[in-house]
This record gives C-alpha cells, structure tokens and sequence, in this order.
C-alpha cells in the first residue's frame, strides 16, 4: 500500500473524531509548546544579550572591588576589601608588559544643575583621556578629556546626550557651565547618543577628570582599572594578579583580594541562566510527551479494537501485515503531529504574549518548528508501535468475525 | 500463472482443520477432497456448523489446514508464509461475505479499489477499472456514496464488484444472499450466473437448496465431511 493511501486514512481518522485526537494529544501539545516557548524566548534573549555584551568589548578587563558575579555572602567578603587606587592602576600600567592601555575610572550618582534646571540621579563618571575608546563611546561635538585635564585637574565635562536634552533647550552647552554636586564644570564636549545597555541609559552621564572627581568627592570609594591588553587576555590578567597580589601583600595560596571581571564572566552566568532554562524545559517537556505518548498508545488500541472488522476486511482482501502496522503507525503519527502543530503555535503564542508583558524579545527559529513537528512525529511512531503490532497480528478470520 | 482449461484450479486433498480449546477438540473439517476445475461453478451445501466457512476460508487462503495438501492452480499453498498467502488472496481471490464486509467509511469507489490498492497500482488505473466494474453491476451512478446509504442489495453488489475488480482465478461466497430479501437474492443470483457465463470459477458456500442449484455442481457438507 502507498504512503499516500495511509497519510489519507490517517487524517481521515483524526477527522472522524476531532475532539477524541485533540484531548489524546495534549500532553504532545503541551510538551512541543513549552519546547517552542521556551526555544523562541531564549533565543530571543540569546540575541538581545550577546549584542549588549558585545558593547562591553569582549577583550577588556576590569579590575575592580566587586565582582560582577556573587551570591549573597560574598558581598560582605568584597565589601571588606582594600580600596583599589590609582596608584594601583599605575603600578599595572608601569609594571605589566602584556598591558597596552589602563584607563582607571570612578562613578557616582549626583544632581547635575544649569541654571534653574535640574536633574537628579546623573551617572558622574571620573575617568582619563582613554575612556572613550575602551567604552567605546566618543565625542560628538567638542573634546574629549586630555591629560592636562587630568593632571591639572581641570573643573571641564563632557556630558551625554541625556543631559543635553534635560538642561539645554535652545542653547548650545559647550562653553556654558554646569554645576555638578554644587561644583561649576565647564562643557567642553557632548557625547554621542549611545541608548541603553541592560537596562540603563547610557546617555545619562557627566564625564570629568578623575583627578577633578577626587577633589570633589574625596577617595573613600575604590576605582575601577579598565585594562587593554596587547595579545591575550588571558596573559595580562596574570601579569595583573601578580602585580596587585605583591602591592595589597596577598598571602600565598590565598585568596585575590580584588575582582578581575571580563565580559566572558557575564556570558558564562548568562550561559548557566539558560541552561538551567533548558533544563527545566527538558524536563517538562519529556514528561509532557511521555504522558501525550500513553494517551496516543491507549487511542490506538482503542482505535484498533473499535476497528477490528476493518482489519479483518483489508487482510482478506490482500492487505500484508506491513500494510497494516504502517496504516496504524502514521496514524498514530499524524494524531501526535496534530497535537504537535496546535503545540507549534500555542508555544509561539506563548513566547509572543510573555515577550509583550516583559522586555525578552522573542524570534521564531525554523529548527525549533521541525523540532517540534519531529518531536510530535516521533513520539506517535514509538508510542504506536505496540498497537500497530497489535493490529498487524490479528488473524483475519476472527477480526472478519468480530462484532 | 496461466492455466488450461479443464485443469484443475482447485486440488485440495485429505483437508483437517482441527480446533483446540482446551483440552477439547473440534474437527471442523474431517478429511476433504475437493476438486475445482478451471470455470467451474460449485456449490458447498451444508447446514449451519457442518464446516462450510471453516473450507472456505481455507480454500480462500485465510486460513490454513492442520493437515492435508491444497493446491491453487497448480502451487502448494499449504506451506507459504502470511506474508505469501496475503498476497495470493490480493491478486487471485476474491471474497463476498454474508455481511458484505465494506468499509463504512469509505466510498463505494474506495471500497472497490482497495484490493487494488494494496496491490500497488496506480491512482488512475485503480479509478479507471473500479468504476468499469461497477458500471457492470449497475452502480455506475452510486460510486461516490457511502455503504450506508445503500440497500443490501446494492451493498453486496459492491462487494462482488470488489471482488471481481482483481480478476480473480476464484470467487468464493460465503451465504451471499442471506441477508437479502429472496427478490435480491435472486438478483444477485443472477449477476453470479453472468460472471460464470464470463469464464470466472466460483464457489458458493449455502444451506439453502435454490441458492445451491444455480451452480453447476452442488458439494454436500456434514459434519465437516464431503460426501
Ligand atoms: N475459531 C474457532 N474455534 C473453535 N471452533 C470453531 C472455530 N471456528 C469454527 N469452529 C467450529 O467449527 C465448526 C464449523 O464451523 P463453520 O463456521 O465452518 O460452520 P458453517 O458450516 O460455516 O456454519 P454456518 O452455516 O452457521 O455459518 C463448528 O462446530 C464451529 O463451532
Ligand atoms: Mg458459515
């Protein structure tokens, strides 16, 4: 018998009780639903994070008090740590061959002031003439900071995008001054417009010298040392650690008593976040499908029992057995596949409907709907197999007899 | 398999079929020898347990004897596989049942071309000879109806037509009109004359004597021996 013949009489079938192939099949939908959901959030996800992860720049390190990564105890640990100062960060630049730039930085949220105008809660960062290539983030109008600036500590700032918008309606800033934590600095520059990295506006901020920074804010809080290295990464962070472990006096075979974070750190946390995802998902969705595989198993035998005299009728008529456990098989098959598809489009829904209430993208990947068809495909036959056996032993003289 | 007229289609010799339930045994057959030539048309009267369908169904390769030897033009069928006997009832048996025996939810069409079907032949010729076979038994205008929405008689008009599509070597009917009215039974007596006037082999399984006397020959059957 042709393919063609059992694809026909298996949706026949699924036709003739609609309701009885879709209630068999939910476990198969909810199994292919949550593969799909979950598939096309972290997906999704997955494309959002490594583009805001790649704005970090893959090959700089940051040499700082906290790490990026903690759980709850270890922040009593970081916060018990020595300040990292800028004569560390010239001890790196003097000291690291495997080094090429060191930029050290420091931040703090403020109220900036132009005028009678305000605004609250501005990112005030001290920094060098490096920043913005390591951040990535350059000047659109005007300058930079120098290191006459720096060492000088010249009362100059460059300011975002944000700040423009916020405080300089129709006047040029550049030139004017604006009051930083009751501080008059002086606009040399204004930043390009950046967005948003994980949540926060990168647009909102005040760029000053570090030396400047000091000065206003004294140095109670610790810096952080961005570091380029020449060649690997890898190299420098040993050259580092060894230089820092000898100037805080670090114990041998204790402890680093600072946090060395690269963008690596953030994708393995990230990477763990989403296995765990998967995890869970695997495991709904194979106990999903085991259970939608029983309902399909019991539909079948019900099926070929109710069926009996149909068999008995195509075997006396020439039908082999082979003829038989396929008629049954794709059966089987195409009520799972039907359960596979409402699954394939509920799980998109899904995806849809949790990416419309929360920030998580999602995107729909070819591979996850032949997965999930796959899936469904592959449960049928393995789940139909018994009773298609079933079916394909019967002796044609009693199933002609059955009533 | 090309057969000469006058050869024997059928040679079934020291026939048994033994059921065992139990401890218990019935001998449903007893010893036959049957013979069938090539266009003959045989009747196998008995009354009801003496063993008909049971030689019918051995006859027809659905089932196979616990001891004897059966021929079908020429070849021991005694020994094949299910797989072999499957195959010979597609291509060179056809059955009518008392119950007709079609599939409800199909068409009258699709209930036709099943055989053919499962002998792999095409979709156009399957359409082609199934509807020219159901013309000849006057059910050219119903191929598109269902089992259910036909008579009886026209039911087992469908099923002769399902039977004969394959042009079979051997037609075997089991009771064929006895769930008819005697007015249809004739009737379909009557196609049965046609399709052995055409040079067809055919073997009627009855109890009842006007049914048995249309064929050629009538074999009488008790107690699941030929007499
Ligand atoms: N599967 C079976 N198991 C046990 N005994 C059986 C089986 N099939 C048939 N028999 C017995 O074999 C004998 C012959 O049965 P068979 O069906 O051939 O009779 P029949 O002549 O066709 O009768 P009827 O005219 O009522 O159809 C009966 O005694 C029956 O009980
Ligand atoms: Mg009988």
């Amino acid at each position: 018998m042709n393919i063609k013949e059992s694809v026909y009489l298996a949706f026949d079938a699924v036709y003739t009780h609609k309701l009885r192939s879709v209630l068999t099949t939910l476990g198969i939908t909810i199994g292919v639903m949550t593969v799909i959901a979950v598939v096309s959030l972290i997906t999704g996800l997955n494309k959002k994070i490594k583009g805001e992860l790649s704005a970090i720049g893959s090959n700089i390190i940051y040499v700082q008090k906290y790490s990026w990564v903690h759980t709850g105890g270890d922040w009593w640990k970081f916060r018990g740590r020595k300040n990292l100062e800028i004569a560390d960060a010239d001890a790196i630049a003097r000291l690291c061959s495997e080094v090429k730039e060191v930029v050290p930085s420091t931040y703090r949220r403020t109220t900036v002031k132009y005028r009678d105008k305000n605004r609250e809660g501005v990112q005030i960062v001290g920094t060098g003439p490096l920043w913005q290539d390591i951040e990535g983030h350059f000047v659109e109008y005007g300058r930079f900071l120098t290191n006459f600036d720096v060492r000088r500590r010249k009362f100059v700032c460059i300011i975002g995008d944000e700040i423009v918008e916020n405080l300089f309606e129709k006047t040029d800033p550049i030139g004017n001054k604006i009051k930083v934590a009751g501080n008059k600095f002086q606009v040399v520059g204004i930043l390009e417009k950046k967005g948003k990295i994980f949540g926060s506006s990168m647009d909102n901020i005040v760029v000053i010298p570090i030396s400047s920074f000091h000065k206003i804010f004294g140095k109670r809080r610790s810096i952080s040392i961005m570091v380029v290295p020449k060649g690997e990464k890898e190299k420098a962070i040993d050259q580092i650690r060894g230089v820092l472990r000898m100037r805080r006096k670090v114990g041998y075979g204790k402890e680093d008593d600072f946090s060395i974070n690269t963008q690596d750190l953030l994708m393995d946390m990230y990477n763990k976040l989403t296995g765990a995802a998967f995890a869970v998902m695997l495991g709904v969705t194979s106990l999903s499908l085991i259970i939608g595989g029983i309902g399909i198993m019991n539909i079948m035998l019900v099926s070929v029992t109710e069926r009996t005299r149909e068999i008995g009728i195509r075997k006396a008529i020439g039908a082999r057995k082979k003829d038989i456990l396929w008629q049954f098989l794709i059966e089987a098959m195409g009520i799972s596949s039907v359960g596979g598809v409402i699954g394939i489009i509920l799980g998109f829904t899904v995806a849809k409907v949790i990416s419309s209430f929360s920030r998580i993208p999602s995107t729909i990947p070819i591979w996850s709907v032949l997965l999930g068809i796959g899936f469904s495909c592959g449960v049928g036959l393995f789940f139909g197999i018994f009773p298609s056996l079933k079916a394909a032993k019967l002796n044609p003289i009693e199933a002609l007899r059955y009533e | 398999m090309v057969v000469k007229k006058n050869m024997n289609l059928i040679e079934a010799k020291d026939i048994t079929r033994t059921y065992k339930i139990g401890t218990v045994e019935i001998h449903a057959l007893r010893s036959v020898n049957l013979n069938v030539r090539q266009g003959e048309y045989v009747s196998v009267m008995g009354h009801s347990g003496s063993g008909k369908s049971t030689l019918m169904h051995i006859l027809g390769c659905l089932d196979t004897p616990t001891s004897g030897k059966y021929r079908l033009k020429g070849m021991d069928v005694t020994s094949l596989s299910e797989e072999r006997l499957a195959t010979i009832r597609n291509r060179e048996i056809g059955f009518i049942f008392q119950t007709f025996n079609l599939l409800s939810r199909a068409s009258v069409l699709h209930n036709v071309e099943l055989p053919l079907i499962y002998r792999g032949l095409p979709s156009k010729e399957r359409k082609r000879k199934s509807i020219s076979v159901l013309e000849n038994v006057g059910l050219g205008d119903r191929i598109n109806h269902h089992p259910n929405q036909l008579s009886g008689g026209e039911r087992q008009r469908v099923a002769i037509a399902r039977a004969i599509v394959i042009n079979p070597s051997l037609i075997l009917a089991d009771e064929p009109t006895g769930n008819l009215d005697s007015k249809t039974g004739e009737e379909i007596l009557t196609l049965f004359d046609e399709i052995y006037r055409e040079g067809n082999t055919l073997i009627v399984v009855t109890h009842e004597r006007y049914v048995a006397k249309r064929a050629e020959r009538i074999v009488h059957i008790k107690d699941g021996s030929i007499r």
